[in-house]
């Protein structure tokens, strides 16, 4: 479960989102690999 | 176009400008007009997000790119998964907790007035010109290509935009966003299938890909560290990192879109659609290309895409010379085709020697389709005049018109649209919060009604799309226009990147250091750009080092000063 904390400001509760940039950079090392492993194979 | 296509063209039109105008209820004061009272949940502003970047000139020209080079153009898209978690975790917090409308507010609140007033003045400029050229670029395909009245297909885009941008507001802009997200997905999709599925009997998806392979089609990353060279690996994850920083967060017309979320954390996740989902549609865009080209292997193309050019040469007196390379161009197709369905059967049968050989023959016949094309587009330069003429932005409206089915012709007209409406509609809104909170309630008219601000906010909104159409009708005549605008934007991105640096990034930046560090970083982007050839992502690094170096070295002289005097 994500940790929450309260800010100022009336910004509401936010979370720890720790995980979800993590698994933008995994998504994006996958894609990014993915599209040399492509290259790889369909390219001459 | 058929009727059909005119209907859904139509349906299209009516439905998006009567969705727009119904979120006027929602929008009675400047916050719900401007911020829509930061209400609105993270998947509709993540759609928002990537509806306001791809424009109909993303579509139009990706395809054209992917079609003439490649798959490489992916790679400006590189540096925006971390430009984007970088701004969730700084820029976007100081702004909710800041509760602002513009971005520019933010730098007055952290250093002083006129680094607010000449960064908001430098995106009314550049923004205004720009949004001109989104209207005029796609108007321009469609009228030569569709045979349509110039000013009225530009009328025909930006009348309906400013109609529902001006009534509806933010709500409106972000609604509309949605749904004009799903009609280009929807066209970007239909696209793909009837490619795929008029592909010939005898050339597998695989074998077709292979194909486009061998002309070098399929290569998506270059690795070579070359500054020089506009996409490669390294251009695109560390340039595209400070232009995709730049973009989403110093231009209003994308913090706008983050603003009206219901949290700081709806905001960052707004933010990651677009981090989970650019890269793929990026990729998704340039194919479309690459398959019309493999498309055109089996299907003899024009040898001109534009045919108002085409029509310019065959009616000057050196029609009988094109005449000829049409001629050429028709045998060198043939040969190409022949060599291609070749290259297909000997990857079918598998010998490894066979498929370098036909490889081999298949090269050297598309060299020659292309080397005609050349001559082709050397003629229409010598005749028309214009030494910038290139047609690759005019392959996808040409292959949509000429070989998709009835319907589907007007599904994708109507994504072009929806792509060019999509960015306008968010550019004016952000044109209008810019001039009315940076400029009007701040410096003229302080003390007025919130209504007052409302109905000023409304009437800014036409005057800014009035101007755009303007400069749209005139774009069109003015080509090197759109160069000076392009060139503007990426002056002024990085720098304006900088002073945000500054501002967030550390304590010791005074008000003086961000002004004149942001003077001098477009003072550096322009001379590096005057006396080099480094290709523009790399601007974006120049502009925000040199506003970062310049302004704490100010920033630090004017701090040893005052302890000095003190």
């Amino acid at each position: 479960m994500s940790e929450t904390r309260a800010t100022a400001g009336g910004a509401g509760e936010e979370r720890d989102n720790t995980r979800l940039y993590a698994g933008v950079i995994v998504v994006e090392v996958i894609v990014v690999v993915g599209i040399w492993l492509f290259q790889r194979y369909f390219g001459s | 176009m058929h009727l059909l296509d005119w209907t859904v063209v139509v349906a299209y039109l009516v439905w998006i400008v009567w969705d727009g105008l119904r979120r006027s209820k929602a929008t009675s004061e400047v916050e719900g007009y401007f911020l829509a009272n930061r209400s609105l949940p993270w998947w509709a502003v993540g759609l928002s997000v990537m509806a306001t970047q791809l424009s109909a000139i993303t579509l139009v020209g990706t395809t054209g790119r992917g079609y003439s080079d490649g798959l490489g153009i992916v790679q400006l898209y590189l540096g925006l998964p971390v430009a984007m978690i970088i701004l969730s975790v700084t820029l976007v917090p100081f702004f909710y907790r800041a509760r602002v409308f513009t971005a520019y507010e933010y730098l007055e609140r952290r250093f002083d007035s006129r680094t607010r007033t000449l960064a908001s003045f430098l995106f009314l400029l550049s923004r205004a010109l720009s949004c001109g050229v989104i209207i005029a670029a796609p108007a321009v395909i469609l009228s030569i290509v569709l045979g349509w009245n110039l000013t009225l297909t530009i009328l025909g885009i930006g009348v309906p935009t400013v109609l529902y941008t001006m009534v509806g507001g933010v709500q409106a802009v972000t609604w509309t966003d949605v749904k004009q997200m799903a009609v280009i997905v929807a066209g970007v999709g239909a696209a793909v299938a009837v490619l795929l599925f008029q592909l010939p009997d005898h050339v597998s998806v695989g074998e077709a890909l292979h194909i486009a392979g061998a002309t070098g089609r399929m290569q998506a990353l270059d690795f070579t560290w070359d500054p020089n060279k506009t996409y490669t690996f390294w251009s695109g994850l560390i340039g595209g990192l400070f232009l995709m920083l730049a973009y989403f967060g110093c231009d209003q017309s994308q913090v706008q879109r983050y603003l009206t979320a219901k949290s700081i954390d709806e905001g960052r996740q707004s933010l990651m659609m677009s981090a989970y989902f650019k890269i793929p549609l990026q990729f998704l865009i340039p194919m479309i290309g690459v398959l019309i080209f493999v498309f055109y292997l089996f299907h003899q193309p024009p040898v001109l895409f534009n045919r108002q050019h085409d029509a310019e040469v065959r009616a000057s007196a050196r029609a009988g010379e094109y005449l000829a390379l049409e001629g050429e161009f028709t045998a060198a197709f043939e040969a190409r085709r022949d060599a291609a369905s070749a290259l297909a059967a000997a990857r079918r049968s598998g010998g490894a020697g066979a498929v370098g050989t036909t490889e081999a023959a298949f090269r050297e016949a598309d060299g020659r389709v292309a080397a005609v094309r050349g001559r082709a587009t050397a003629l229409v330069r010598e005749v028309t005049g214009d030494r910038a003429f290139g047609d690759v932005n005019y392959v996808f409206p040409t292959f949509v018109t000429e070989r998709m089915p009835v319907g589907l012709v007007g599904l994708i007209i109507a994504a072009i649209f929806a792509a060019a409406m999509s960015s306008i509609a968010a550019e004016l809104n952000s044109l209008s919060t810019a001039t009315v909170i940076d400029f009007y309630r701040r410096l003229w008219r302080t003390n007025e009604s919130d209504a007052h601000y409302l109905t000023v906010s409304k009437l800014v909104t036409g005057f800014w799309g009035l101007v755009a159409c303007i400069v749209a009708i005139y774009a069109t005549n003015l080509g090197p226009l759109i160069d000076v605008v392009n060139r503007f934007g990426s002056f002024f991105y990085g720098s304006l990147l900088g002073v945000f640096m500054l501002a967030v990034g550390t304590k010791r930046a005074t008000s003086r250091g961000a002004f004149w560090g942001l003077l001098a970083g477009m003072a550096a982007v322009a001379l590096v750009a005057r006396y080099s050839s480094i290709a523009f992502l790399w601007l974006n690094v120049v502009g925000a080092a040199a506003v970062v170096a310049i302004g704490m070295v100010v920033s630090l002289l004017d701090r040893s000063t005052a302890l000095r005097d003190a």
